[in-house]
């Protein structure tokens, strides 16, 4: 029974981090279109901005999010006006290939500025024991953290002008433009959110892993087996799709085996697609 | 507040359709490749060095890995990003079959019909991804691409210590170099053939709009499923070669997620839906990958470079270098700045 609660407790820690990284992965597949292969870079790059922010200048990995999200807001600016706007009107794979380019460039330039050796910051071990049950501490911030952010990006979504604005967008861009939306702005402020969210994830990530910098890249995979299960474009779907997915590695890291755990992903997207050829709550896109 | 409806994304930036149709077969066209075929098969050995020589087997590797991708990412439109299946599981075959099965020259022309066989075989994994569109089918094919990374280390002879391969190759031979440009040269006449066959008209059209492909006749799942098969056993060859110019195999080196990215990437470079397309891709990628490494040890700008080369080839060339023939990226970017003036 304790290695049940325990096996949910690791992967609710997992969920979180998915959560925030394939909820700003479909947050730019909805607005605009574009699977964003370089989104797990954006979390890379702030983890280890946030790195730095930790060991030089001595912050709280918590507190270090107020600089990771600056900076991944001009990686976001520079994102749109550089490589999205240029290349809209290509195709499919072109598209892809210049997301592609943009991870490649940004794990290129960690490499170089911070090295390619794993680093870490000192971590918080607290942690509480209930009934043999071991709950990190962190684990429970990073909880907190993902709900706080959750229940904002709720309320922008629902309640804001521009949020709104983002929502028609997703669901009909020419009907927007119709309606007087500019739905450029729309289309920038969906990369700006997703790229706070992301630096979030680069928090959690921070404060959990060793940080190499190909660590978004690999996790980028499973935000994808997040958001192909949701169907892509789907936010709440994104949530539910995480939580399954965090309790499914978990699962079978306790159960099967822990290398195994590489593989979930993969699986999951293999069996989804094929059961259900738009995921599980998704339509099928244009 | 801008009211402009961008024009509606191009569906693909191939630059070629099917060839016209006809009864007599075009002889005209093949004059240059043949002609570079006979020239790389008598210029390089008779170089004798052993580094470029080696340098050309892999460029040669990458043709034809590039050529199968091309077959069903650049003919049908069907981005594959899980080619690294196709060719680990090509390069585990030849390199089982050398190693254990038949030895000699023989053995390598065994092991490399069997590679074939297997690859296009495994095209079957594909099959049920057929349902999914766009995105979802190439994320399904990345999927299993790194499924089998994965489970290769469990599954596969060798388990995750990797599989050593005897060859009848020794030092100084010049025939490695001949079986990969065979292989090649091979790869490119099957994509010749499929380019003028039926198989290839459909696969144009499938390209260009699946529904409307349908709605004529064009039996879709048919011409998928065969350009799968037939691009998957190419991979497979393009994998048994590598195995055979190696000593030593295992999961993560041949199904690495860069072989399956590659042969987007240098396709696109060189020009989809072409054939030369992805022969000059390739070659550029590996004279380029080449160069770097002699430059540069860090890591670090390597993959910066690529990724910016990646970023500037989508922006001004996204037909590839074949789109050269028809137009400029300056036109592109002449036609843009016109419009912003207007």
């Amino acid at each position: 029974m304790t290695e049940l609660l325990q096996t949910l407790v690791t992967g609710v820690a997992l969920c979180v981090i998915y959560v925030m990284l394939s909820l700003g992965v479909a947050l730019v597949f909805g607005v605009l279109g574009l699977v964003n292969f370089a989104q797990g870079d954006f979390m890379t790059l702030a983890a280890y901005v946030g790195l730095t922010a930790v060991v030089s200048w001595g912050m709280h990995p918590l507190v270090a999010t107020v600089v990771m999200v600056p900076v991944l807001i001009v990686v976001g600016v520079i994102f749109y006006y550089g490589i999205v706007l240029p290349t809209r009107s290509r195709s499919n794979e072109v598209q892809f290939i210049a997301t592609f380019g943009v991870a490649f460039v940004l794990q290129g330039l960690v490499t170089l500025h911070w090295g390619a050796t794993p680093q870490t910051i000192e971590r918080d071990l607290h942690a509480y024991h209930v009934h043999g049950v071991t709950i990190p501490q962190e684990t429970l911030v990073q909880v907190a953290f993902a709900l706080v952010a959750l229940l904002l990006l709720w309320g922008f979504m629902s309640g804001t002008k521009i949020g709104r604005e983002v929502r028609a967008t997703a669901i009909d861009r020419t009907g927007a433009e119709l309606m007087g939306i500019d739905t450029r702005r729309a289309q920038l402020a969906a990369v700006l959110v997703s790229c706070v969210l992301t630096a979030g994830a680069g928090y959690m990530i921070l404060a959990s892993v060793a940080l190499t910098p190909t660590v978004g890249f690999s996790l980028v995979f499973s935000a994808f087996a997040v958001v192909v299960l949701a169907g892509l474009g789907s936010l709440g779907g994104a949530v539910v799709a995480s939580l399954l997915l965090g309790l499914a590695t978990s699962f079978t890291g306790s159960y099967v085996s822990t290398s195994a755990t590489d593989a979930v992903p993969f699986v999951v997207i293999f069996f989804v697609l094929v059961l259900r050829p738009a995921g599980l709550r998704g339509k099928v896109a244009a | 507040m801008s009211m402009s409806v961008e024009a509606p994304p191009t569906h693909y930036e191939g630059i070629e359709g099917p060839p016209s149709p006809g009864p007599r077969f075009r002889w005209r066209p093949l004059i240059w490749p043949l002609t570079v075929l006979v020239l790389a098969a008598v210029v390089v050995p008779a170089v004798n060095n052993a580094y470029y020589e080696g340098l050309a087997v892999s460029a040669l590797i990458l043709v034809t890995l590039a050529t199968s991708w091309n077959i069903t990412g650049g003919f049908g439109g069907q981005l594959s990003f899980g080619h690294a299946a196709f060719y680990g599981l090509g390069a585990y075959t030849a390199g089982y079959v050398v190693t254990h099965m038949a030895q000699g020259m023989a053995g390598v022309l065994i092991a490399l019909v069997c590679s074939v066989a297997v690859g296009a075989a495994s095209s079957v994994l594909v099959l049920p991804g057929f349902r999914s569109q766009g995105p979802y089918f190439a994320i399904l094919t990345l999927a299993v691409a790194e499924s089998f990374q994965l489970l290769g280390q469990y599954f596969l002879p060798g388990r995750s210590n990797g599989l050593l391969v005897r060859t009848p190759f020794g030092i100084d031979d010049h025939r490695p170099y001949y079986v990969a440009l065979g292989v090649a040269a091979c790869a490119v006449a099957v994509a010749v053939v499929v380019r003028r066959s039926r198989l290839g008209v459909g696969l144009f059209a499938i390209r260009d709009d699946l529904e409307a492909a349908a709605s004529v006749g064009v039996p879709t799942v048919r011409v998928r499923a065969t350009a799968f098969l037939i691009s998957a056993g190419v991979a497979g060859a393009a994998g048994g070669v590598y195995a055979l110019t190696q000593i030593f195999i295992d999961p993560p080196t041949v199904f690495d997620a860069s072989l399956s990215v590659l042969p987007v990437l240098i396709v696109t470079l060189g020009g989809t839906g072409t054939i030369a397309g992805p022969v000059l891709g390739a070659l550029v990628w590996a004279g380029l990958n080449d160069l770097m490494s002699q430059y540069t040890a860090n890591s670090g700008y390597t993959t910066a470079v690529y990724g910016l080369l990646l970023v500037a080839l989508a922006i001004l060339l996204p037909s590839g270098v074949m789109g050269l023939r028809n137009h400029l990226p300056v036109d592109a970017l002449r036609r843009r700045i016109s419009r912003r003036r207007a």
